[in-house]
């Protein structure tokens, strides 16, 4: 729960940050996607892409600050590559989005569906990439037995049961 | 990967079955009327539009549960627990998303009938945040609160 009120307090306190670099980094993502979208054959200029980033960056940086068990080092290193690749999944993310939508656009029969499956892969940038990419970088440290594996890999000396154990994904 | 899985999984639903989308919205819109005639007559439902108070809003795919939903429901099914517990867990956490989208649609309405040069901030960014701090909060709170075998006295 204080992890909880921890991340609810960061996040927080990131949004503003946020929202200031919120503009020029719409900006930079258009330009990123433009590139992106030259490798799927596609030539389009685009003025700022709205998927709400960076707030991804900061809900992410909100949970590896808001760590319990895992120590500073691996919060740090998983703030240095896991921003990296929050910033790629926006770019390929929503250059496959618009890629998919204009592949489709001129089937009246597929375009709808295309649209949508556009549109829904697009929010997984908002709803998920944060959540995923902590999950596989600090998912061993922060969540309990059953899922990440043990608790804080590190926290405990090693057990001899801990060899037969599955190691977190 | 069963996470990712799940959610290519959710994704394919609601593109190739348009009528998920339509439902969301259409019980939305329903709710919203149910909730709000408790308080108001000044009340308007004419899907996808809903006025309150003479503020028109219109109700869109982003404006449901359903990715939310979907991400807490993906994640409690990935998730190694009891079927009864995850049960739950889908349950209560979809009532409580649909609780809480409630909510934010009515808070977002009175901003955008108070102080209509905030609504974008609190319509796109604000309340994105904060509704993926509510579902990491319930997909923590069903981990945290996962009822333990009793041990063999």
């Amino acid at each position: 729960m204080r992890w909880l009120l921890r991340f609810a307090a960061l996040a927080t306190l990131l949004a503003p940050l946020c929202w200031l670099a919120l503009h020029p980094y719409e900006r930079a993502l258009a330009v990123a996607v433009s590139h992106a979208l030259k490798l799927f054959g596609v030539q389009l200029t685009l003025g700022s892409v709205n998927v709400a980033a960076p707030f991804d960056l900061g809900l992410f940086a909100a949970l590896c600050l808001a760590a319990r068990r895992a120590p500073w080092r691996v919060r740090l290193r998983a703030l240095a590559i896991g921003i990296p690749i929050l910033m790629l999944v926006e770019i390929f993310g929503v250059a496959s989005s618009i890629a998919i939508i204009l592949r489709f656009r001129g089937q009246p029969d597929a375009a709808e569906t295309a649209l949508r499956a556009g549109f829904y892969l697009s929010d997984t940038i908002p709803w998920v990439s944060a959540g995923l990419v902590w999950l596989a970088l600090m998912g061993s440290w922060e969540l309990p037995a059953s899922v990440g594996g043990p608790r804080g890999p590190r926290a405990s000396p090693p057990q001899p049961s801990d060899r037969a154990r599955p190691r977190p994904r | 990967m069963r996470f990712l899985l799940g959610w290519a999984c959710a994704l394919s639903v609601v593109s190739f079955v348009p009528g998920v989308e339509r439902w969301a919205i259409h019980a939305t819109l329903l709710s919203l009327g149910f909730v709000c005639r408790i308080f108001t007559r000044s009340v308007l439902v004419a899907n996808p539009d809903f006025v309150l108070g003479g503020t028109p809003v219109t109700i869109s795919p982003d404006c449901t549960p359903l990715m939310p939903t979907a991400a807490l429901w993906v994640a409690i099914l990935a998730y190694p627990a009891p079927r009864r517990w995850k049960l739950t867990g889908l349950l209560a956490g979809a009532g409580l998303l649909w609780l809480y989208n409630l909510g934010r649609i009515l808070t977002t309405v009175s901003v955008l009938k108070t102080r209509p040069e905030w609504f974008e901030f609190v319509h796109v960014y604000l309340w994105q945040t904060v509704t993926v701090i509510a579902v990491f909060g319930l997909f923590v709170l069903w981990l945290r609160f996962e009822p333990r075998p009793r041990s063999a006295p």
